[in-house]
């Protein structure tokens, strides 16, 4: 890492604006994000603040691309590059996706057929990781979080919401990344997994990850942030 | 891991400003997109909507009216899929380009042995060896999940969800890099569409398959494609990621297809 890097914010987003227009409900428009902006170092976790409804998930999944804004720019700087992720066309986003970004989303979405362990060891190998050392990489993250291994071999369409839910976090903490965004990772966990997350998300602040989160619990908040923004 | 290395690389298509009508507003019209190596797009839309008439057109079945169909082949030339020759427009058809048929009865011969119908493609590429041959039927039937014993069997007496996996080897057999698929999970029970989707999921990733496929059925696409077109009317009306477009639809009737969809 030069000094150049390191007076560069890692994320920047700039004068976002998200309206939602129910084309099906009557053409009602109702805008959630309004010149919504921030910046980010490496190491740093910024945590999305405010009761339900404010827009807290809309702007994260704004930072993924899964939600599109009215505009605004999000701009991820690499030691060698910026990326604007707007302006970029959608082969580069998939390749930013599937490369520098972590995502862990309210809800695990199963494949049929697919076991959790190779849920959980994808993101790497399709990245053109060994496909056994990923499994094994995924097997220790799995237990990390405290999943019986008889079930690993199953497809975790009949696991419990919590079970689910640790499957979706090993999956976003696979490989290391320098964005993380996660969507109320700890919610349905007990205190000793809570924990477990806690650790994995300060590894990877360690490492100079930039993570945006929202979180349900206070404690968590208070020993994760960095930054906090109210919405 | 805080470099970017992306690499910026050709499409292996490119549609421009592709029209092909039936009549008013039947079949499509001003069709402009790129698809990249190793990109699954899904194209949706209700039926009628141009879906199948816009396949056609990009897989060299069906010369448009006007535009350009552009391939941009392994040897590094573009070749314009109606502007080249008949004999050379097959012969990309055959080696670098794939199309699995809604109903595998399109796609197979039913009445040779299901290695026959692999071997056949092989040869059409100009293969006459025939164990090579028949290995290589035994090593895709597998890859497809098809017990490799039944290599002699004719596909009459296959089930339907068996048909169309043999349908996808005898398409995959000669290697091409972009492959066209039409509803590919269309006539099949919903317990055999999830184990076909699976499996065209995992050949397309290991094989690194450029493809477009056209669904109405909306999860299909979430769970394949890159990228989603969604055409009403012959046009397209939004394009975008696919869980971008499926998650936080823009357009009225991108709106109204999202919504429509049972959970």
């Amino acid at each position: 890492m030069n000094n150049a890097t390191q007076l560069t914010p890692a994320l920047e987003v700039k004068n976002i604006t998200k309206t939602f227009t129910l084309h099906q409900q009557q053409g009602v428009a109702y805008t959630v994000l309004d010149d919504f902006s921030f910046s980010l170092n490496r190491g740093e976790c910024l945590v999305l603040n405010g009761p339900s409804g404010q827009g807290k998930s809309t702007a994260l999944k704004i930072l993924y691309a899964n939600y599109l804004p009215d505009s605004g720019e999000v701009w991820f700087h690499f030691n060698n590059h910026s990326v604007e992720l707007y302006s970029s066309n959608t082969h580069q986003v998939v390749y930013l996706r599937e490369n520098h970004i972590g995502y862990v989303s309210q809800f695990l979405r199963v494949i049929p057929r697919v076991s959790a362990l190779d849920i959980v060891a994808e993101p790497l190998i399709s990245q053109g990781f060994d496909e056994s050392a990923s499994r094994d990489n995924a097997a220790e993250l799995l237990t990390r979080l405290n999943i019986p291994e008889k079930l690993w071999s199953l497809s975790p369409y009949t696991f419990s919401g919590g079970e689910q839910q640790r499957i979706n976090i090993a999956r976003g903490f696979i490989k290391p990344v320098p964005f993380l965004f996660l969507d109320e990772p700890t919610a349905s966990l007990d205190e000793k997994n809570k924990q477990v997350v806690l650790e994995l998300i300060n590894e990877f602040k360690q490492n100079g990850t930039a993570v945006v989160g929202i979180f349900h619990d206070a404690d968590i908040r208070q020993d994760l942030a960095d930054k906090i923004i109210d919405l | 891991m805080f470099d970017f290395n992306f690499q910026e690389i050709q499409p292996i298509l490119k549609v421009e400003n592709l029209n092909k009508l039936f009549g008013f507003n039947k079949g499509c019209q001003n069709i402009n997109f790129e698809l990249f190596p190793g990109e699954v797009l899904a194209i949706v839309g209700e039926s009628g909507s141009g879906k199948s008439t816009l396949l056609n057109s990009l897989s060299g079945h069906e010369q448009p009216d006007s535009g350009d169909v552009i391939y941009h082949a392994k040897n590094e030339q573009d070749y314009s899929l109606y502007k080249i020759n008949e004999s050379e427009r097959r012969l990309l058809m055959r080696t670098e380009l794939g199309f699995v048929h809604q109903n595998p009865r399109d796609g197979l011969r039913l009445r040779i042995s299901a290695g026959g119908n692999i071997g056949e493609r092989l040869m059409a590429v100009g293969e006459r060896h025939y164990g090579d041959i028949r290995s290589k039927g035994e090593n895709w039937l597998e890859q497809v999940e098809i017990n490799s014993d039944r290599i002699d069997e004719q596909p009459r007496f296959f089930s339907g969800g068996m048909q169309q996996r043999l349908q996808i080897a005898r398409t995959l057999v000669t290697h091409p890099r972009l492959v066209f698929m039409d509803e590919p999970t269309g006539g099949l029970d919903v317990s055999v569409q999830a184990r076909l989707l699976d499996l065209i999921r995992q050949l397309v990733q290991k094989h690194q398959l450029a493809v477009v496929l056209v669904t109405h059925d909306l999860s299909v696409a979430r769970l394949l494609a890159h990228r989603i077109i969604v055409m009403k009317q012959s046009e397209i009306v939004e394009t975008g990621l696919t869980d971008q477009v499926l998650d936080d639809p823009q357009h009225p009737y991108s709106q109204l297809l999202v919504s429509s969809i049972l959970n």
